[in-house]
Parts: C-alpha cells; sequence; structure tokens
C-alpha cells in the first residue's frame, strides 16, 4: 500500500515544479506509537512553502497527532520531520499553532487579549516577564485584522466560536510564523463563521504555509489546494480536486462526506488559479 | 479574643500560621483549580502523613519528613501523569493510600509511645510553634517568590501547554516546579486545618474567587483574602464554642462556599 501511496504523490500537485520551490515540511517514514497503539505507520509527505494542505481522514486516523509531531509536542517511534530543514523541537517560532478549539476550558480566568498576547512570550523559562510596547502593538494590530480586537477585554468564554478561534489565530500569528498549523478550525462553527475564517486563511495563505486538520469536505473543494487523506497510513496526497486518484484514496480512507452534504463534484478549477500562482 | 491575642504567644502563632497558609494556598489553589489538578494534590497531600511518620522513625522534626515525602510524591505524580493516558485517577489513588499506609507503618515502627497523630490529621493551630512558623515562612517566600518570577510562562502553562510548549517555553520544568510548590504548600497547611482537610483550603477560596473576577491574578489576591477570612473566623469560630480549629475552619469554609454557590445559581435563574 506505502509504495502505491508514494506514486500518487509524485504525480500529485507538483510533478513540474518538485524542486523549484522549497520545502517547508518534509516527513519521512514517520511511525507513532501511543503506548501499544500504533497512531501513524511509516507516512512520508512533503509540503512546499506556501501550499494550503487540508488533512482529512476519519476520527482516530492520526490527523492531529500528525500535527503535533510536526510542532514536536509528539516524538516518533520512528522517521524523520524537517521544518525547513530544522527538527520540529528547533523550529520555535516558524511555527504558529491554532489548536483544537474545542479542547479548552473556556472559563479560564483570562481575557482575549491576555490570550493573543501569549504568543508573544519567550525564552525557555522566562523570569519576571513583562511584555514590551512592540509586542502589545503587534497583538492589537492582529486583533484589529481578525476584527476581535472591541472584544479585548472580554473573558475568553464570552466570545463566539469563531470569535474565540479568530482569537487563537490572532494568537498564532504574533509570532510571526512561516507555517500555521491549525486543528479542526472550524469544527462546530455556523456557516458565515466558517466562511469568515476560510476567507482569513486564504489571505493568509499568500505568504506563508497553511496546515489544516478538517472535517469539512465543503472547505477542501474550495479553498485547499492540496490534501492528504490519513487513516493511520497515509492514503493520498496530491490536488484536491475529485479525481480518480482521490476517490480511490477515499475508499482506503473513508471520510465522512456524504455526513457533511456537499460531495465535492468538479468545482476546483476555476478557484484553482488562486492556489497555483501563489507559488510563484 | 484581642485581650488573649495580645497576651498568648500560641495565638500569635496561630493567627500568623493561618495568614501565612492562607497565602500559599491562594497562590496554589488557584493553580490547582485550573489545571484540575485535585486529585492529584489530595493525593500528595496524603503521602505528607508518610512524611511526618517517617520523621517520627528517623527522630527529625516530622514536618522536615513530609517536606521531603510531599516533594518526592510530587515527582512521582508527575511521573504518573506524564507516563498515563488515559485514566490517573486510579495510579492516584493508590499513590494517595499508600502514602497514608507508610505513615502509619512509620509510627507503628518508631520506638517509644505513640505521637498523637490527630494535630497533623486534622490540624491544630494553637500547637504552632516558633520553629514551625520559621519552616512556614521560608516556604511561603519560596512559593510566593516562584510564582511572581514566573507568573506569565506558569498561566501559559495552565491556560494551553501544547501552545506553551511550541513557542518554546520549557512546559516540562515549570510543571515540575508547580507540582513543588503543591508539595511544599501542603506543608504550610498541615498545622492549620491538617492534611485531611487541606483540600478545603486549597480548592473553596479559589472557587468563589473566580466567580468575581476573571484575572488570574486577582483569583490569587483574593483567594489569598478569602483563606485569611476563612482560617482567621474559623480559629475565632473554635475558640467561641470550643470545638477542634481544623473541623470549624473547614466547615466553616464549607458553609460560606454552599451558601455563595446557591446564591449564584439562584442569581442565574432569575436573570
Amino acid at each position: 500500500m506505502n509504495s502505491n501511496t508514494k506514486e500518487i504523490g509524485k504525480i500529485g500537485l507538483y510533478e513540474d515544479d518538485s524542486d523549484a520551490i522549497e520545502n517547508a515540511i518534509e516527513v519521512d517514514n514517520l511511525t507513532v506509537y501511543y503506548q501499544r497503539v500504533c497512531a501513524l505507520s511509516n507516512v512520508s509527505l512533503r509540503v512546499k512553502d506556501r501550499e494550503f494542505l487540508g488533512i482529512i481522514g476519519p476520527n482516530g486516523g492520526g490527523k492531529s497527532t500528525l500535527l503535533k509531531a510536526i510542532l514536536g509536542l509528539v516524538t516518533p517511534y520512528s522517521g524523520d520531520i524537517r521544518i525547513f530543514g530544522k527538527s520540529p523541537k528547533k523550529a520555535h517560532g516558524i511555527m504558529g499553532y491554532v489548536p483544537q478549539f474545542t479542547s479548552f476550558h473556556r472559563d479560564f480566568p483570562i481575557s482575549v487579549e491576555e490570550t493573543v498576547l501569549m504568543g508573544r512570550l519567550s525564552g525557555k523559562i522566562p523570569m519576571f516577564h513583562k511584555y514590551t510596547k512592540e509586542d502589545i502593538d503587534i497583538t492589537h494590530t492582529l486583533m484589529e485584522k481578525l476584527e476581535i480586537y472591541h472584544l479585548r477585554n472580554r473573558q475568553i468564554g464570552q466570545l463566539s466560536g469563531g470569535q474565540f478561534q479568530r482569537a487563537l489565530i490572532a494568537r498564532a500569528l504574533t509570532t510571526r510564523p512561516r507555517i500555521l498549523l491549525l486543528d479542526e478550525p472550524t469544527a462546530s462553527l455556523d456557516t458565515e463563521a466558517k466562511s469568515h475564517i476560510y476567507s482569513i486563511l486564504v489571505e493568509l495563505n499568500q505568504d506563508m504555509t497553511i496546515i489544516m486538520v478538517t472535517h469539512d469536505m465543503g472547505a477542501i473543494s474550495t479553498h485547499v489546494e492540496s490534501l492528504a487523506c490519513l487513516n493511520r497510513e497515509l492514503f493520498y496526497h496530491g490536488r484536491s480536486e475529485l479525481s480518480e486518484d482521490l476517490i480511490n484514496a477515499i475508499h482506503g480512507c473513508p471520510v465522512d462526506i456524504i455526513a457533511h452534504g456537499t460531495i465535492p463534484h468538479r468545482v476546483l478549477r476555476e478557484h484553482h488559479g488562486n492556489g497555483g500562482t501563489s507559488h510563484d | 479574643m484581642i485581650d488573649t491575642l495580645m497576651q498568648y504567644k500560641f495565638l500569635q502563632n496561630a493567627v500568623i500560621s493561618a495568614i501565612l497558609a492562607s497565602i500559599a494556598c491562594g497562590i496554589i489553589g488557584p493553580v490547582i483549580i485550573e489545571k484540575r489538578l485535585v486529585m492529584m494534590s489530595g493525593g500528595i497531600a496524603h503521602t505528607a502523613f508518610g512524611g511526618i511518620g517517617l520523621g517520627f522513625l528517623l527522630g527529625i522534626e516530622p514536618i522536615i519528613g513530609a517536606i521531603l515525602v510531599t516533594l518526592g510524591a510530587a515527582m512521582g505524580v508527575v511521573a504518573i501523569k506524564r507516563k498515563t493516558s488515559v485514566n490517573t485517577d486510579i495510579p492516584i489513588g493508590i499513590f494517595w493510600a499508600a502514602g497514608m499506609s507508610l505513615g502509619i507503618l512509620f509510627i507503628a515502627l518508631s520506638p517509644g509511645y505513640p505521637p498523637d497523630m490527630n494535630s497533623y490529621l486534622f490540624g491544630d493551630i494553637l500547637m504552632v510553634s516558633r520553629d514551625n512558623l520559621y519552616i512556614i515562612l521560608v516556604l511561603d517566600l519560596l512559593i510566593a517568590f516562584t510564582v511572581i518570577a514566573l507568573f506569565h510562562p506558569i498561566k501559559a502553562y495552565l491556560f494551553d501547554e501544547e501552545f506553551s510548549t511550541v513557542i518554546g517555553i520549557k512546559t516540562a520544568l515549570i510543571e515540575i516546579l508547580l507540582f513543588a510548590l503543591i508539595a511544599l504548600t501542603v506543608v504550610v497547611v498541615i498545622h492549620v486545618i491538617g492534611i485531611i482537610l487541606i483540600m478545603a483550603l486549597l480548592t473553596a477560596p479559589p472557587a468563589i474567587a473566580r466567580m468575581f473576577t476573571h484575572d488570574l491574578k486577582r483569583v490569587m489576591l483574593y483567594s489569598i483574602l478569602l483563606g485569611a477570612f476563612f482560617t482567621l473566623s474559623g480559629l475565632w469560630i473554635s475558640y467561641v464554642l470550643n470545638i477542634p480549629s481544623g473541623a470549624a475552619i473547614a466547615l466553616f469554609i464549607s458553609l460560606v462556599y454552599g451558601a455563595v454557590s446557591g446564591i449564584r445559581v439562584l442569581a442565574q435563574r432569575k436573570r
């Protein structure tokens, strides 16, 4: 199965310019175990600089695990991960992380502004740390851009799902990352909030690589330029438009398409120019 | 009571130790409830009994024994927390019982007359000696200094451990430090309220404080003030009604917490 995967990967998005663009992320033969449970098996993946990659797959298929391995939060059993040539644990500041927002204790005593400022913390064990004027300026600018500045003094539990998600994106951006990694950024958001998040991501994609774990097939077909199907193994990595490869891949990687009601029919062509040109 | 306070040294010691315990609990209590560490802290607290037993067995100051053993237990709990991905309640529960049992065993093995363990289990604020007070003061300063110095990274760790790790903060070290501070807090509070009643003073003040503020610094500050109010009121109640001080404090805390929670539920219903 695995050699097959690599073949498919090769005839994917970047067959013609595979060496022209720097790889943002290189994952080679990554295997991750949780205790005795194999979460990821022999996954290899190249993500180009400024690619917009969607990771799909069933629950427990290892999507979040792949993200966490790239972030250095999970130690691989075997395999190698490089972030612009660096190991994950040395890549602080290169990657901005937007965790699954359903995993938060929303009653934590922290304001929106403090949450976003957190991204500006630096150092291993910063003693008597104080945020500088620059930190606060950067934070305020980002909050204005993401339309949460007026909410800055609210406790985070008083935000809507979309607002909180934007705060988490702002926090990740304060580190000025080259790669943004998001774990289900639109889960349990309404349609309007979802499209707001996607428009932000598409804009950010102009100058950074974006990797997004998602269940939202509608987004895959319209916003995301490349796709990885993960069910313990990597079943597909390539263009996100519907193709025979993708259909075959999804057979091995059951994705909950029907429940979401948006089966991706040929929707990508007209949108695709956007993703393609951003590499120049 | 003020006259008696001026007159008797043991009462002064009691008041000072109550305030010192409130400071430690006010700072560490919010850490425990925000990070959902109540069960783990309970486990650490109960191993203090083993430490006190060890102190008697070795013929050293029981509180020093408690410091050593709770610090060791805290590191054990950190290890359990990291290695166990599913349900830490089980190993912590066993830890909890084992810590208590060791105390009983050590006391049984100690030569001579068995000491009165009630004051350690249920607190006896009137028994706090000057020497104890100095130890408590040093521990208090250590706790306060560490949390003030590392306030931002601690807050980041409490709120979002993974993000903090990604931006380069040594969260593993912060975690070890915080668990060590939990252990020291337990030791500070033993005399005031006792091992078994500690959790009341650790959890209720921050639980009430966070109803009134959304700022972690203020939660800590209000918790200190609430803790002082609880312990001193409890002390007064125990003096007036002539009942054991630890129980008086813990019951008073429970009553106030119950009342505040009840009023809050009613207020929300009206809205």
